[in-house]
């Protein structure tokens, strides 16, 4: 009698298995997913980093059509306000000038002093302006997607600027976009002090339009209207830029308004303060 | 009868037309609109076309072409990666099982059941997005992007009727235009 061979799964009988269990499968896939995206993984990074280089472009051309709309009847609303606007700027225009006779006296004065004190100042900061293409935001993520072109020297963890204050960190990447994670975002934790006192805390994004202050001192002397500054801790943010107003303090919360309009946000600036390279390099050689 | 080379194109192209318009529209909700309320009024397009297509054409829109829409979506926000595949999976599941019941129906039953799917499709979202982040997002906003999500079904559910009725139609109309 011949014996029949069944060393081997069937390709037949692989596929249908395939087939019969695809939706468990794809189930399992994206619980897997979701395990190693906690996991920082690599490999994930670069899938993400692909998807978005191959639909951000698309995103930016099924834009344009409503971007021409939309900067004709901004155009069409400058143009009413164009005479109070003009006689506001000249009015600014005056003071700026005092202010700015003002600097040029300071800086050769302080340049005067760091000569004596043989001080070496700090690289100056750099930034590339970049144009947002999407922008998403519900109870889950908070995220921006700009438009950084040919600029090589934006990388992960710079800082992201909106017109008045910080709006978030560049999150990834990807070719000529980057994803900038907002600091209402859950993922965003920044070291921040109060202006007038410099009472230290977090202030962490919730997914909601008012980030909380968290981890200040019991006691510490906090009233609506303070002003929330960067820290400097951790080394991601330099000491100084603003961030948010204390809105409201609650029982178990601080609620933190931001000064930049997010939504009204068309145009960012990405700064590199030339400190996050330094600061990944010691925390690298501290693990080594 | 042997297919002719531009005849196998337009039948490849009607089989990804789904996916297609599905990846287009999933894409318009990323534009800036520049409104005060954009960041709380973001629909789920995703999620309704994955419902419709599961209700009406499993058979041009299949597990894979979900976990493909899932996986975009996921990689262009900063959610983490499989959320969305999960919330799409679910409502599909859901979807395909409660798709024998809707045909034929008038169109409220399909609302009805997209509005009670999603819902919990939302809710797994929150629970799992909780779980990841190891404590509980706040619910509110999710409830506002779900209640922007069910109040968009008909415009996104009109516009996926219009491309089965006028691409897809030659084997079913799901709705006579009109």
């Amino acid at each position: 009698m011949k014996r029949r061979r069944v060393l081997f799964i069937r390709l037949s009988q692989f596929r249908l298995f395939i087939r019969k269990f695809l939706i468990a499968i794809l189930f399992v896939s994206a619980l897997a997913l979701m395990m190693l995206s906690k996991a920082d993984s690599l490999v994930l990074e670069k899938t993400t980093t692909a998807v978005t280089m191959v639909f951000n472009p698309v995103i930016r051309i099924i834009q344009m059509p409503a971007q021409f709309v939309y900067g004709v009847y901004e155009k069409i609303k400058d143009i009413g306000l164009v005479y109070s606007e003009n006689k506001k700027l000249k009015k600014e225009n005056i003071e700026l000038m005092l202010i700015k006779n003002q600097l040029r006296t300071l800086k050769m004065e302080n340049r005067l002093l760091a000569r004596m004190l043989n001080y070496t100042p700090p690289p100056e900061a750099t930034f590339v302006t970049a144009k947002i293409v999407a922008e998403e935001g519900d109870g889950f993520s908070h995220s921006l997607i700009a438009y950084i072109g040919d600029a090589d020297q934006v990388k992960e963890g710079q800082v992201v600027l909106g017109a008045e204050s910080v709006v978030g960190r560049v999150e990834t990447v990807a070719g000529k976009y980057a994803r900038i994670l907002l600091f209402t975002d859950i993922n965003s934790k920044i070291p921040v002090l109060v202006e007038r006192n410099r009472e230290r805390g977090i202030l962490s994004g919730d997914n909601t339009t008012v980030p909380k202050l968290q981890y200040t001192a019991l006691d510490a002397d906090i009233v609506p209207g303070d002003m929330l500054v960067t820290s400097g801790v951790a080394g991601i943010f330099p000491a100084g830029l603003p961030v948010g107003i204390v809105s409201r303090i609650g029982e178990d919360e601080i609620e933190v308004e931001t000064i930049t309009d997010i939504p009204r946000l068309e145009y960012i600036r990405i700064v590199d303060y030339g400190i996050y390279d330094d600061v990944v390099k010691l925390m690298q050689e501290e693990e080594d | 009868m042997e297919e002719t080379f531009s005849e196998i194109l337009e039948n490849g192209l009607k089989r990804c037309l789904p996916l297609l318009s599905s990846i287009l529209l999933l894409l318009v909700i990323y534009i800036p609109v520049h409104l005060p309320l954009s960041r709380f009024l973001r629909p789920d397009v995703g999620m309704i076309c994955v419902y419709f297509w599961a209700l009406y054409r499993q058979d041009l829109f299949g597990s894979v072409s979900v976990f493909i829409l899932g996986l975009i979506a996921d990689s262009l926000s900063a959610v983490p990666l499989g959320l969305n595949i999960f919330a799409f999976m679910f409502v599909y599941v859901f979807g395909s099982t409660f798709s024998s019941y809707v045909n034929m129906k008038p169109f409220a039953v399909s609302w009805l059941g997209f509005a009670l799917i999603s819902f919990l499709a939302f809710a797994v979202k929150w629970l799992l997005a909780s779980f990841f982040y190891s404590q509980f997002l706040v619910f509110g906003s999710i409830l506002i992007a779900y209640l922007a999500t069910v109040c968009l079904y008909p415009l996104i559910a009109s516009l996926n009727i219009l491309i089965q009725n006028k691409c897809l139609a030659n084997e079913e109309i799901i709705y006579e235009q009109g």
